[in-house]
């Protein structure tokens, strides 16, 4: 598993958890989860990485954490977005598209021929 | 959700950040674990995978937690802040959308609040701020106990031998009060207050000049270098605040002396004082015997002395001097605290002053509440739908209460501007009523005592309104439409409200319809003299009248000028007056009787006294001018002392002798009249014994005297006259003119000040009431509208309607009133003393008050009810 997966790239952490807090307020382990299994368990996300990055989102003022009930009762810490938040995610997600277009466009072209 | 964790709906679980990252932690371990048994790991190896697909755990717990106690201190405060500014400019926003709603709470805030600031701050100056002296509790005043019990002035060789015996007192000095005197030297001849003083006075205060020093020793011996000390506003006003006293030379009376001190602007002892003269320059033992009650005594307590065992001490040598000594009729000593003594008889006006304003104030808090529960009726529709979009509960609560409060503050800050007008009308007029009075001011501890009280009454009044407000479920408020509700439990609040008001109301009433019915009977009493059309003129001898006959001549010749003036229908001269002047008393006895075996007051007149006062002679005559020095000596005595000490035998033509008074009080004097009783020391004591003394034959005491002028036309207009026939006497007189009227008026100062106080909360309580029940009975028709107008479709008659409307207010006016009634029956013996003639329980006024109110009640449920009864059918029932 370990070869095949992807280092996360730096920074790139907090637009991914923007991102999936935009859908609904979650907790930090579904967040893991829910990036893992989207990315088709290619972008391997140090678990631990997660938590230092929410409490830093939360300071920030994006995501708010409050604690709830999970479906299965039991406890856990959800973060759901602020308004701030929504905004910011909406701005980085299309920087964000926008770079690995680029990136993209870039890694892929070909010199013309001549 | 119907259960939810304890933990539910917090930001932070547990105590603190790092216990709040532990748990969010443990939690994400047990989930990995989990997910990974379910995907066919054994127990130990999951924990291990979940372990190390975590990463390093202890780094990773450290930092959250920074972050997290970081967060946690930060936010705490902005959210604090942004809530409180969301919640202000909410409670803005729905103030400024019922401005009239606003401008009346204020209104009875700022009422309610305004009162009890400037009573807190005139109650906290006079009773409360301690006397401006060091150590100001251990200052006590002494007087001689006679066997009756009653408090006399004290003696000079009594004063001497408690000064000498004690052991409980660390210094004692004795004193006279100041008297006007004409002072010259300063910019320009003035009547100034000089106290005559034990040089002592000063170190047994404890305080130091602000300028200059007090007696040195060798001033404090008869005969010594004649020197005094001057008050800081006669030092300021009259000698131009030099700092230079070397050579400010002052004539007070016969004396003349040199300034060397000036005391600090707060040292006001005794009371009003402008120039402090040694009394020991003056050859004390002259000034008396032991029944020449002439002066007054302040003390210290020597430390760690208690007043009783002070007073035990003195008591026991006083008595001994009693046994010893046949003209010393002090069986013992009363003590009195200093401050008790100076706050004296207002220590009750001012705390019936202080319940009255809390009375006001919590009328005006039963109104805010029940103008706060009917807004919050109004309000129910908006308050469930923020509710059931998730608001939570306290949060709501809070809101409300942010409001309360900013009206509170508000109200307050309008209820300060008050209290400042309210103190400064009281100082103006009631400076004779209340001792200390400028000394009130609005402080440090008005402020905080405002404050407070602005805190407390928001709390009071809007704690159950946004209680209320918020446990309606948000779909039965919907349902109601926007008239909002008016179910029983509301309206037995309302019920309640109104009642407390109306108790309340009864109650300030009654107090002051008591106190009017007493005033009443104070202006039906007779004082035995004729107050109207009567000039009042103190006169005060420049020093160089230093001989009887001097005197005598100054005062002849006024009067005979001062007669011979247009519009003079009589005129004479007095030592006292009375209702304003103290009434000095002392010993006599009668020709062939005991010695010293009488006790009465002594007044010292001219011919002319009892006709320009209107005093009746009942028998025998008046003094003439021709019971001259020289001539037989002549007493006059009054009816009282003629029933209590000549019991059935004529005491015209007997002869007595007066004891102390001055060094012709031993000889005896033939009574040649009785005179009608007059009212001197109050206008509600009962006339006591006393004689009169003719001034040509006592001479020593008539140095200041009161001119009076009975004038046919407006006595005013009379002044400049009379003032140019003085200065033609002599330019160096000092005197001060005003209409009897006016002086005498004063000494019912006190009496009025509280009816005037009193009254005026009674009325403000009773408008309160007023608009507290039409408020309610309002809002009750507007929420009925729809049922009035279908009773009247119906063919109900407008009476009945008023009844079905009114009825349940008037109940609860009738409850409120029975309780007042009953509560007023406990509280008025608490002025029982204050009463004159006047029943505590008096049927009249209890009855006549209950009216009042009752009718008061009415008026006001009829107002908002007639308006009910014009509804017509057709608005009513289209009305929600």
């Amino acid at each position: 598993m370990a070869d095949t997966s992807l280092t996360l790239v730096k920074g790139t952490l907090d637009v991914l958890i923007l991102r999936t807090l935009g859908w609904q307020a979650m907790h930090g382990y579904a967040i893991s989860r829910w990036i893992r299994e989207q990315s088709g368990e290619l972008l391997r996300v140090e678990e631990g990485a997660l938590y230092p990055a929410l409490r830093r989102l939360e300071e920030r003022g994006l995501i708010e954490g409050e604690w709830s009930l999970t479906e299965t009762g039991r406890e856990a810490k959800f973060y759901g977005l602020t308004e701030d938040g929504r905004r910011a995610m909406r701005a980085e997600v299309r920087d964000w598209t926008r770079y690995v277009d680029a990136m993209t466009r870039v890694l892929q072209a070909r010199p013309a021929k001549s | 959700m119907s259960s939810r964790g304890r933990a539910a709906g917090r930001r932070l679980h547990g105590k603190s950040p790092a216990e709040d990252v532990e748990r969010e932690l443990e939690f994400h371990m047990e989930m990995r674990t989990r997910e990974l048994l379910d995907g066919g790991w054994d127990r130990a190896a999951a924990r291990e995978e979940a372990r190390r697909l975590f990463g390093d755990y202890r780094t990773i717990r450290s930092e959250c937690t920074t972050v997290a106690s970081r967060y946690a201190r930060t936010s705490g405060r902005t959210r604090m802040l942004s809530e409180l500014k969301q919640d202000l400019q909410y409670a803005l926003r729905g103030l400024a959308r019922e401005p009239l709603f606003a401008a009346l709470m204020i209104v009875t805030l700022a009422l309610g609040i305004g009162a009890n600031s400037a009573a807190f701050a005139i109650v906290n100056g006079v009773l409360l701020a301690p006397l401006p002296y060091a150590e100001p509790d251990r200052l006590v005043a002494m007087w001689e106990r006679t066997e009756s019990g009653r408090d006399n002035a004290v003696a000079w060789p009594n004063y001497a031998d408690w000064r000498d015996e004690t052991r409980t007192l660390s210094g004692l000095a004795a004193y006279q009060g100041a008297t006007r005197t004409t002072v010259l030297g300063g910019v320009e001849p003035v009547r100034a207050a000089v106290a005559r003083a034990t040089a002592n006075l000063f170190d047994v205060m404890a305080v130091q000049p602000a300028l200059g020093r007090t007696f040195a020793p060798e001033e404090r011996v008869p005969g010594g270098n004649p020197v005094v000390v001057v008050s800081d506003a006669f030092w300021r006003m009259h000698l131009g605040a030099t700092t230079s006293l070397d050579d400010v030379q002052l004539q007070a009376g016969p004396v003349s002396a040199q300034v060397v001190g000036v005391m600090p602007p707060g040292f006001d002892f005794p009371r009003g004082t402008d120039i402090w003269l040694p009394l020991d320059l003056f050859d004390p033992a002259g000034l008396g015997t032991r029944s020449a009650k002439n002066f007054r005594t302040v003390g210290r307590l020597a430390e760690g002395v208690g007043i009783d065992a002070a007073q035990r001490e003195l008591s026991a040598i006083a008595l001994r001097t009693h046994e010893r000594a046949s003209d010393s009729d002090a069986v013992g000593v009363n003590l009195y605290d200093l401050r008790e003594q100076t706050v004296g008889d207002s220590r009750r006006a001012l705390l019936i002053l202080l319940g009255a304003s809390a009375f006001v104030l919590v009328v005006a808090c039963t109104n805010l509440g029940s103008a706060l529960l009917g807004r919050a009726a109004r309000r129910s529709r908006e308050l469930a739908i923020r509710a059931s979009l998730g608001a939570h509960r306290l949060r709501l609560i809070r809101q409300l209460l942010t409001e309360s409060l900013l009206l509170a503050l508000i109200g307050a800050a309008a209820g300060l501007g008050l209290a400042h007008l309210l103190i400064r009308a009281v100082t103006v007029a009631g400076p004779d009523a209340v001792p200390r009075l400028t000394e009130v001011r609005l402080d440090g501890w008005v402020l905080a005592f405002t404050s407070l009280l602005a805190i407390a009454t928001a709390l009071t009044f809007g704690t159950a309104p946004a209680l209320r407000a918020t446990t309606l479920e948000p779909f039965d408020a919907m349902r109601q439409g926007g008239g909002g509700t008016d179910a029983p439990r509301q309206r037995r609040a309302w019920s309640f409200l109104v009642a407390a008001e109306v108790a309340l109301a009864l109650m300030l009433l009654i107090g002051s319809g008591l106190l009017m019915r007493s005033f009443y009977q104070l202006t039906q009493i007779d004082p035995g003299f004729d107050v109207e059309q009567q000039l009042a003129v103190d006169v005060s001898l420049p020093g160089t009248y230093d001989d009887g006959a001097a005197r005598t001549q100054f005062y002849d010749q006024l009067l005979e000028r001062v007669r011979a003036l247009p519009g003079v229908e009589e005129a004479a001269v007095t030592m006292t007056l009375p209702l304003v002047s103290f009434d000095p008393n002392g010993l006599f006895d009668i020709e062939g009787g005991e010695i010293g075996d009488g006790d009465a007051h002594y007044r010292v007149v001219s011919p002319g006294f009892f006709e320009t006062m209107r005093t009746r002679l009942i028998r025998g005559r008046t003094f003439t001018t021709a019971d001259r020095a020289g001539a037989p000596d002549v007493i006059l005595i009054n009816q009282t002392m003629a029933g209590q000490y000549f019991a059935g035998a004529d005491p015209i033509g007997m002869r007595m002798r007066t004891g102390g008074m001055d060094s012709r009080g031993f000889d005896f004097a033939e009574i040649i009249g009785i005179v009608d009783d007059v009212r001197f020391r109050s206008i509600d004591a009962p006339p006591a014994p006393a004689y009169y003394l003719n001034y040509a034959q006592r001479t020593e005491r008539i140095a200041n005297m009161t001119l009076l002028v009975r004038t046919s036309g407006r006595p005013l207009a009379l002044a400049p006259a009379i003032r140019s026939a003085i200065r033609a006497i002599d330019g160096n007189t000092a005197m001060e003119i005003r209409t009897l009227e006016s002086r005498v008026g004063e000494s019912f100062a006190a009496r009025r000040f509280t009816l005037l106080v009193l009254g005026l909360f009674a009325t403000v309580a009773l408008v309160l009431a007023a608009v507290g029940i039409y408020g309610v009975v309002s809002s009750g028709v507007a929420h009925r509208t729809r049922e009035i107008g279908i009773r009247a479709a119906l063919g109900a008659n407008a009476g009945r309607v008023l009844w079905t409307v009114g009825r349940e207010t008037m109940m609860a006016v009738a409850a409120g009133l029975l309780a007042g009634l009953a509560a007023a029956a406990l509280l008025t013996r608490l002025i029982a003393s204050m009463l004159y003639e006047t029943q505590p329980l008096d049927p009249l006024t209890f009855a006549a008050v209950a009216l009042l109110l009752l009718a008061t009640a009415w008026l006001a449920v009829l107002v908002p009810a007639r308006r009910a009864t014009r509804v017509s059918p057709m608005t009513a029932l289209r009305a929600d």
